[in-house]
This record gives structure tokens, C-alpha cells and sequence, in this order.
């Protein structure tokens, strides 16, 4: 049983979960499938691909943030592991 | 396209009938509230300022509450005050009259105390409240409707479902003639390129670069203060819940709202666009009742409000819709929000119909029908923004 993923860009490096989903459990949109490392909530964003520390992070295909940390395809993204420059 | 409205004397059209009770000052709350609850049909704003302002500060709360009065959802003003404010009655009044409605006011100091200026109140707003009972809708054109859209309560939804489809519903607006506001200042860091290639000239997408960046410098200013940086998230904990992780995530889902119309220009907090018609980017700082009221201010009759997380707050004469891009929220707050565009996530509807559906209920609306927020009588978002 695969979970409702959204991936609302080409250029975007994460997808949007559109149901709560498990470790383990895959995430899919059209023919990208993502493997799930963590529990992550509906609404909330899987990373697509490895990230390095400071790689930029795309929604929208625009840039929202850049990874604090290593990031590898199928963790959570949120603000424990992606920072943004703007207003600060 | 046109929808039933009521035809004020200087020309501008309201798509609800109230007779407006508002104090200068804060001082003159109760008295006005007690005015207010006597007669049928009439609204009164409760507000927290008035006096001991000077400069910016005291202009915009002055110009917020004239506004106020000469906003066309208003049929006659009543304005109520203490006597020694620094607004003065008679400006208040002055102001308004220009506007061509019925205005009168009752102050306190001179009327004697509570009692004689709630009694005094009374039979003038009854007396209004008999005439514009009798007032008929007509048939009015979408060019004199104004509609801001804002959201509040934003979650991950907001910026997939809800806020494209108000998108669509805002270029259908703007088509027909009308006008949009849109303003969030604070939460457009990080979009104002995207915004900037919308505008009608590169004068005004200047301003709109300007208008972001200012307000990030003032953010940088307040918000990143040694002693007070554990305030210093630019979004909400209920944003952060929901799945947005930056203030820039949040603006480029926000954004939608506006649609994709050319951008006209520039309008500062609580003043109405010179020329109407098209998208206009309001400069209001603050929460979502600085905001509405600043587009109230600009004469906006309707607000269109997206909530993923889900917020019950109207404004006291101005119908707010509730659109949320969330199906749980929308079960869990049914009371609440109008619209649900969760469908588009849950059952796949697309994004042009949900708006198509938003538009016609907002046509719908601006001819009268009640919102819930209206229903259940929210008046939150009444807020006048400080310096």
C-alpha cells in the first residue's frame, strides 16, 4: 500500500505527504516512489534526494530553506534540519 | 457580472446594511456598546486606541476609524466620544460627513455621563435603524467590489488546495472588473521576485521590491535582539506544526491567493487604490485583524479567509469566508469555515472548480447571504495596527 505523496515542482527536492506515513512505508507521485526512513506527518515534507549540509532546499520550485545537516532521501525535512537566511 | 447590493450617495456600493456605533477613543467602548445593543441593525467597533498617540502612530489610527465610517457596508455613523480625546469627535465626524451618509455623535463630557449619552445614542441610530430598514438591494457590478484575501491559521494545505483555488477565484474577480488586496507583508520574504514580475511597470515593482524589504529590516531589528531570541520565529508554532518549516515556504504557498493578474501598484495601510480595479499589494503589518482592517480600511466589502489549521473570527460588518485547504479541518471546525477545498487534496477536484465554487459563493455572499462568522456574530478581527 503505497502513501499520497505531492510533488508540487519539477525542480523541487522534496514532496508533500498528503497522508500520515510510517518508516518503512513508501511514499508515491506518478512513477516516483520514496521510501520512508521516519514517521512523518501528513502536510509535512520528504526529502527526494541525499542532501549535503547547506544544500538549498526547493518547494514550488523555488528555494524555501538550505539543509543544517546532511539529509539523506526519505528523512522528515523541517526546521530541526533545514534553516532559512530570510528576516534574520 | 453583477450582484445585489446597496447604492450609497457618493457612488460606492455595500453589501451589508449597518448602522456603525464608534468611539473616537477607547474610553467611549462601553457606551457605544450599550448604544449598539439597544438598536436593531447596529454594529459598534471596540478598539483599544484614540489618545496619548502622536505622530504616524495617531494618523493611522485616525485615518483607520474615518474608514471605518465611510465604508460603504455602513448606512450611518454614530460616532461616540469622551471629549478630551486626541481625535477629536468633530474631525471624526467632519471626515465622514464627506462621504455623504447620515453622521452624528454623542460625547460623553457634554451629555453628562453614561446614562444621557447611551440615552441620547439610542434614539438617533433608532431613528437611522427605521430608515435603511427600508433600503432595497439593487443590482450592482463586480467592478465596485472589493475583496482582500488573507490567511491565517496556515498550514501545509493552505499553500496547496486553499490558496491556489482562492487564485482562481481573485483572477475571476479581477476579470469581471473587480478588485483584489492582498498584504501579509511580513510573511512575502522570499517571494517578492515572483511578485515583482507580476507588476504593471517597474516602478511599481520597485515599490513591491521596497515594501518586502523594508519590513524584513524592520523583522531583523526586533526579531533577532540577544535577550528576546527565543520570540524571534517569524512564523507561528501552528505553522510549524502543519508542515511549513520557513517564513519563506509560508509566502510562496500565501501568495496564491493574489492569483495571477498584473499588479497594479502599491497601497499603503487602510487606504483604498486610487483607480479600481485589478490586484493591489497592501503595505499592513501584524496579525490577521491588522490586516482585514487595514483592507476594510481600503474599502474592501468582503474578505475571503484560507485556514488550514481553522480560526471562527469575522469582522463586525464586513462578511469573512472561511476556506480551508484541510478535509479534517474542515469536519472538526464545520461551524466555523464555509468552503472546503480539502476536496481538492482527498477526492482529486481540481483547483478551477474549487475556485469557480469560491467565486460564486463569494457573488453569492456580496448579495447578502451570511457567512458563518456572521452567524455566529465573530467580530475579532476589528484590530488597528501601531507604530
Amino acid at each position: 500500500m503505497y502513501k499520497k505523496m505531492l510533488i508540487i515542482n519539477e525542480k523541487d527536492n522534496v514532496g508533500v505527504l498528503l497522508e500520515d506515513c510510517k518508516a518503512g512505508e513508501v511514499c508515491r507521485y506518478r512513477d516516483i516512489d520514496v521510501k520512508a526512513l521516519e514517521d512523518i506527518q501528513f502536510g509535512h515534507k520528504i526529502a527526494l534526494k541525499d542532501m549535503s549540509s547547506g544544500d538549498i532546499v526547493y518547494k514550488y520550485g523555488e528555494e524555501i530553506g538550505y539543509a543544517l545537516e546532511n539529509i539523506a532521501k526519505g528523512q522528515w525535512i523541517h526546521n530541526h534540519n533545514m534553516g532559512c537566511r530570510r528576516g534574520k | 457580472m453583477q450582484f445585489m447590493g446597496y447604492k450609497r450617495k457618493n457612488g460606492q456600493v455595500g453589501v451589508r446594511n449597518y448602522i456603525g456605533i464608534i468611539p473616537s477613543v477607547f474610553c467611549a467602548n462601553r457606551v457605544a456598546k450599550l448604544i449598539a445593543e439597544q438598536v436593531e441593525g447596529a454594529v459598534y467597533l471596540n478598539h483599544p486606541v484614540g489618545c496619548s498617540q502622536v505622530g504616524e502612530d495617531l494618523e493611522i489610527t485616525a485615518r483607520t476609524l474615518i474608514a471605518m465610517g465611510n465604508h460603504p457596508n455602513i448606512a450611518a455613523v454614530l460616532v461616540v466620544g469622551l471629549g478630551c480625546e486626541r481625535f477629536t469627535p468633530d474631525e471624526f465626524v467632519r471626515r465622514v460627513s464627506k462621504s455623504l451618509k447620515p453622521v452624528e455623535k454623542v460625547v460623553i463630557q457634554e451629555e453628562g455621563d453614561t446614562l444621557k449619552a447611551i440615552e441620547k445614542g439610542v434614539r438617533i441610530a433608532k431613528k437611522w435603524a427605521a430608515e435603511f430598514s427600508m433600503q432595497e438591494r439593487v443590482p450592482c457590478d463586480i467592478k465596485d467590489l472589493i475583496v482582500g484575501v488573507k490567511c491565517g491559521g496556515t498550514d501545509a494545505t493552505s499553500g496547496i488546495a486553499a490558496n491556489p483555488a482562492v487564485g482562481v477565484m481573485s483572477d475571476l474577480v479581477v476579470d469581471n472588473g473587480g478588485t483584489v488586496l492582498f498584504s501579509e507583508v511580513t510573511e512575502l520574504l522570499g517571494a517578492e521576485h515572483i511578485l515583482a514580475d507580476r507588476a504593471v511597470s517597474e516602478e511599481v515593482a520597485n515599490d513591491i521590491r521596497n515594501t518586502i524589504l523594508k519590513t524584513e529590516d524592520k523583522l531583523r531589528e526586533i526579531g533577532t535582539k540577544k535577550e528576546f531570541c527565543h520570540r524571534g520565529a517569524l512564523i507561528s508554532t501552528g505553522n510549524f506544526d502543519g508542515g511549513v518549516s520557513s517564513v519563506v515556504e509560508k509566502a510562496l504557498g500565501g501568495i496564491y491567493k493574489s492569483g495571477t493578474r498584473p499588479i497594479e501598484g502599491v497601497v499603503g495601510y487602510a487606504e483604498k487604490p486610487e483607480k479600481l480595479g485589478g490586484v493591489y499589494l497592501m503595505n499592513s503589518p501584524g496579525h490577521d485583524g491588522e490586516v482585514v482592517t487595514s483592507f476594510v480600511g481600503g474599502s474592501a466589502q468582503v474578505i475571503v479567509f484560507t485556514t488550514g489549521r481553522g480560526t471562527p473570527t469575522g469582522f463586525p460588518f464586513v462578511p469573512v469566508i472561511k476556506v480551508t485547504g484541510n478535509s479534517y479541518t474542515f469536519e472538526k471546525m464545520n461551524e466555523n469555515i464555509d468552503i472546503n477545498a480539502g476536496t481538492i487534496i482527498s477526492e482529486g477536484e481540481s483547483i478551477e472548480s474549487k475556485g469557480k465554487e469560491i467565486f460564486n459563493f463569494l457573488i453569492e455572499v456580496a448579495s447578502g447571504k451570511k457567512t458563518k462568522a456572521e452567524i455566529l456574530k465573530h467580530d475579532e478581527l476589528f484590530c488597528i495596527t501601531r507604530v
